[in-house]
């Protein structure tokens, strides 16, 4: 049994917009165990990054607010941190890198000066050995010339050195989990396979743990050890990317699986879709949250949430259909 | 001889265009509404509409609503503090201060108006051509306008007036010299970016002239950073026609002029200071009002407070 | 291309500037209809013989052309001409005594800008949309719609008149001759600048003098300039503070201060760098009307009173070296920029 890094119980992220409130997470139970890369993969706007946000607390109020549950992380409750305590944990022992590198870097100072910044503020370094220590990280991302990059500004680099030097930035202090959002969204596909063959390997050396946030079901298979599918702001279904892929259960995976057309398919064959659209999640529909599309909805779908029940293998997932005491 | 036959355009087919017209607009309208309503939100902007109309008002009916005339004098009643009589007292030669401001109103929206009207124009004339065009003519035109920013606008502005004579026309005239580069500026820029649009490559594929091009295209589009501008410069025109005629290179001494008021009264500030008082508090909320106004519209075209 | 070639090529740009501001405000200056060109020279006892004399010697009876080229020949010697409404003194030394007041009245109203204006903007982002942030729109937006002569009154009718606290105008104290110093190698006795004389010559009682003499008059000319800094400041912060990098610098576990301060601010300031920099420009200009309340022998005052009496000689001398100083400004200003934003290249 892998040891637990971070535990998530009940996490409700809410956003308080002038059109309504907005429940962006509808209680969510996660476990990340130490050195996995775990997986979260969903569509547009079904709270992947708000949980990955709300895991380093950087939901902003407004509008947002993480209203309940608790997260678990070394023996602490992250959620009822003071502020102070939290940014001791901030890119120290867990941090997060983003999708748009290019932005992601503040422009008037070099790439050199912003991770030694992260080192003099949590390793106590002085100035020289900071400096001196980024230029290592860079190397050991694998940038070449990284004394050159070291000096350089963002808009002097590329996207995918941009990336790459963000991740120096973000294990700079040796983190115990690393949060990646959608980090090669915006990189070319070569760019993006030698980021992944990157982290890939940084997780193998630095034994740290990762939470890959991904639309992209190609980007899991590469990658990750587990995943979570998400949808309309709770995990539906949760286990080792194997059995999710092969052995796809809940209704809104088994849909997200059979979309994806594949190599040996007749041309002449239809994609399957899922019918309908993600759900407005100011009035989410009650219940089940995806009961509205679920072509296998039985009555309870309509009024109780589903609870997340554990079949073999840590195999998990949250649907009437596969819970005993319902069926 | 046979009558022409007139063709009438019976009452149902008028309602017809209507309804055809408001249709083909619809998604202007729905986005006009939606300022609106945005723009009811601020207080400010809202104040700033108020107190635009409040002087667009007084300077309207001054002749109906002034307990005063504009040039009466009295001179048993000089000098005299703010009472009943004269709400805002009486000037050194027996004016009544109230009444002269709201009579000087006129004159400076009339000023701010024309002003600014005439710098659009040109600006636009200059900037359009400048920045659509490109280069040669738009080097040659950036320099000139570059000289006449390079200018320090109140000293043209005096120039001009000691040079042609001073009068209120002519520091119209001369404000409208210093003003126009902002525009041509600011329509310059436009022409560049829509210049490079995709849209622009297509009118020309349908055989869109330049001329169709620039009022069809560019002019609409750069509609709206000069909307603000022009609100903005209404108040910043009142200001500096009224600073001319303080310093005596606009209306003549004793006329019902702003500027010209404050520079009379200015004499007796220690001991009356009522005359210069409430004529700059004038001049200060008739800007203030078009500061606010243009400050409220800025804020609601700015895409990021559109939803 | 590099800076120090950029500077030089903006160094030459500035001369066919120069020769356009000077081309119109000849013409429009020579131009006055019905005007006899003669008269800043002329006086009463001037003889119609004493009068020919004057047209010949100032070259008046010859096109306006030719006149323009004679003056430009002068320039060259820097011989900017005779004041005629001064007494027939050369324009360059009445510039020379002019400009240092001046200046330093520019210079301390563009401190009261920047140190009070970054400041409030800053504060007005940070609690946007709270009551200070009203406040501060507020006092902005009143701040650009003050006649800058009203105010002075005001302040005047306040400061002076009631509270008594400060002086009705001038430099000085009326009697008080302004500082001289005497330093080791340099023949210079007096910069104009009553604020540095005072301190080099060591006398503090003439220091505290100029520095109350200053305080209405700066605050008068800043109070617009103000409200304009403190708007773009906030305008500017706002814009960095949504951008990536400030979520990034916040998930490096950087407390908030850093955050605003270094990485939001460093940005903010780059636009309102620009901004204070032109900004040097029309405070020259708002001084004409600062300087004719508060007697503060400036070349505002001194413009006013050339342009009234129509002296073209120290029209021209005002406007040429107003627009210099305009143009170097702004390459000060576009130096600074690429300096603060290292994206800028200057190909």
């Amino acid at each position: 049994m892998a040891d637990v890094l971070v535990s998530i119980r009940g996490l409700k992220t809410n956003f308080y917009t002038y059109v309504g409130v907005v429940k962006a997470l509808d209680g969510i139970d996660l476990d990340i165990y130490r050195n996995e890369t775990l997986g979260l993969v969903g569509e547009t706007g079904c709270g992947k990054s708000v949980t990955a946000l709300s895991i380093i607390r950087l939901i902003q109020w407004p509008p947002g607010r993480i209203d309940e549950g608790s997260i678990i992380f070394e023996g602490k409750d992250l959620l009822k941190l003071s502020s102070d305590e939290m940014r001791a944990i901030r890119g120290n022992k867990i941090s997060m890198i983003f999708q748009e590198p290019m932005s992601s870097f503040n422009p008037v100072f070099t790439i050199g000066d912003q991770i030694a910044e992260v080192l003099m503020l949590h390793q106590n370094m002085d100035k020289k050995s900071a400096n001196a220590k980024a230029v290592e990280m860079l190397a050991f991302t694998g940038i070449p010339a990284p004394e050159r990059v070291a000096r350089s500004y963002p808009h002097e680099l590329s996207g995918g050195m941009l990336q790459r030097a963000m991740i120096s930035m973000a294990l700079a202090c040796k983190p115990a989990l690393l949060i990646a959002d959608e980090p090669t969204t915006a990189l070319d596909v070569t760019i993006e396979a030698q980021i992944l063959e990157l982290m890939k390997d940084l997780k193998a050396k630095t034994g740290a743990s990762i939470l890959m946030i991904t639309h992209d079901l190609g980007i899991i298979a590469e990658v990750c050890d587990r995943v979570g599918v998400m949808y309309a702001g709770t995990i539906v279904e949760l286990g080792v990317v194997n059995d999710i892929f092969e052995k796809p259960m809940h209704p809104y995976t088994v849909g997200l699986i059979g979309s994806i057309p594949k190599l040996n398919q007749d041309k002449n064959t239809r994609l399957d879709t899922i019918p309908g659209s993600v759900p407005n999640l100011i009035n989410p529909p009650q219940g089940c949250r995806f009961h509205p599309r679920c072509s296998r909805a039985m009555d309870i779908c309509k009024k109780e949430k589903p609870r997340m029940v554990e079949l073999e293998n840590g195999h998990r997932i949250a649907c009437h259909l596969y819970d005993d005491r319902v069926m | 001889m046979a009558m022409a036959e007139t063709v009438t355009i019976t009452r149902e087919e008028k309602k017809g265009r209507i309804r055809q017209w408001l249709e083909k607009n619809d998604s202007r309208i729905k986005d006009l509404q939606y300022s609106i309503r945005l723009f009811l939100k601020s207080p400010m902007a809202v104040l700033g509409l108020a107190i635009i109309i409040l002087f667009l008002l007084l300077a309207i009916l001054a002749p109906w609503i002034t307990p005063y005339g504009e040039m009466e004098r009295n001179w048993y009643q000089i000098m005299k503090p703010p009472s009943a009589e004269h709400f805002f007292g009486t000037d050194d030669m027996g004016g009544d201060v109230f009444s002269r401001i709201i009579w000087g109103s006129r004159i400076s929206l009339y000023v701010g108006f024309v002003v600014v009207v005439s710098a659009i124009i040109i600006g636009s004339i200059i900037g359009g051509i400048s920045g659509y065009f490109g280069g040669i003519i738009d080097e040659i035109m950036m320099r000139v306008t570059d000289i006449f920013l390079a200018f320090p606008s109140l000293i043209l502005a005096m120039v001009v007036c000691a040079a042609l004579g001073r009068s209120t026309e002519n520091v119209m005239l001369a404000l409208c010299i210093t003003w126009w580069p902002t525009y041509a500026r600011i329509i310059r820029g436009q022409a560049l970016t829509v210049r490079e649009q995709k849209y622009i490559e297509a009118a020309r594929a349908v055989g869109g002239t330049d001329l169709h091009i620039i009022t069809r295209h560019l002019l609409p589009n750069s509609l709206s950073p000069v909307i603000v501008q022009s609100t903005m410069d209404l108040g910043n025109v009142i200001l500096t026609a009224a600073a001319l005629s303080f310093i005596g290179f606009g209306a003549q001494p004793g006329a019902a002029e702003w500027g010209r008021m404050v520079s009379d009264g200015a004499q007796f500030m220690m001991t009356s200071p009522w005359i210069v008082t409430f004529t700059g508090l004038a001049i200060l909320l008739a800007c203030l009002g078009f500061n606010l106004f243009g400050d409220g519209l800025r804020d609601i075209m700015d895409p990021k407070m559109r939803r | 291309m590099k800076l120090r070639d950029y500077i030089i090529r903006r160094l030459l740009l500035l001369i066919p500037v120069l020769i356009g501001i000077t081309f119109i405000t000849f013409f429009l200056t020579h131009s006055i209809p019905g005007y006899d060109p003669a008269t800043p020279w002329l006086k009463e006892k001037t003889t119609p013989a004493a009068r020919e004399l004057i047209v010949k010697q100032h070259h008046l009876d010859e096109p306006i052309v030719i006149q323009y080229f004679y003056y430009l020949s002068d320039l060259s010697r820097l011989d900017l001409g005779l004041s005629a409404s001064e007494g027939n003194r050369p324009v360059v030394d009445a510039l020379k005594d002019y400009f240092p007041a001046t200046l330093e009245l520019t210079i301390t109203s563009l401190l009261i800008c920047i140190l009070l204006g970054i400041p409030i903007g800053i504060i007005s982002a940070i609690k946007k949309d709270k009551w200070p942030d009203h406040i501060v729109r507020l006092f902005s937006l009143t701040g650009i719609s003050i006649p800058v002569f009203w105010f002075a009154l005001i302040l005047q009718y306040v400061f002076y008149l009631k509270l008594n606290l400060l002086p009705l105008g001038g430099r000085l104290d009326i009697g008080q001759a302004p500082p001289t110093f005497s330093l080791p190698f340099i023949d210079v006795h007096s910069t104009g600048l009553y604020i540095l004389d005072s301190i080099l010559a060591g006398r503090l009682d003439i220091l505290s003098q100029a520095l109350l003499h200053l305080v209405m008059p700066s605050f008068c000319l800043a109070f617009i300039s103000l409200a304009v800094i403190a708007r773009m400041t906030r305008s500017s912060m706002l814009e960095a503070l949504t951008q990536d990098f400030i979520r990034t610098a916040r998930s490096k576990g950087l407390s908030e201060g850093v955050v605003i301060f270094k990485h939001a601010l460093r940005n903010a300031l780059i636009p309102t760098t620009t901004v204070i920099g032109l900004m040097f420009g029309g405070l020259l200009s708002g001084a004409v009307l600062t300087e004719t309340i508060f007697f503060w022998p400036g070349i505002g005052r001194y413009s006013t009173r050339a342009i009234s009496a129509l002296d073209y000689s120290s029209i021209m001398g005002v406007t040429l070296l107003v627009a210099i100083i305009y143009v170097l400004t702004n390459l000060l200003v576009d130096v600074l920029y690429a300096y603060l934003d290292p994206r800028i290249k200057f190909g």
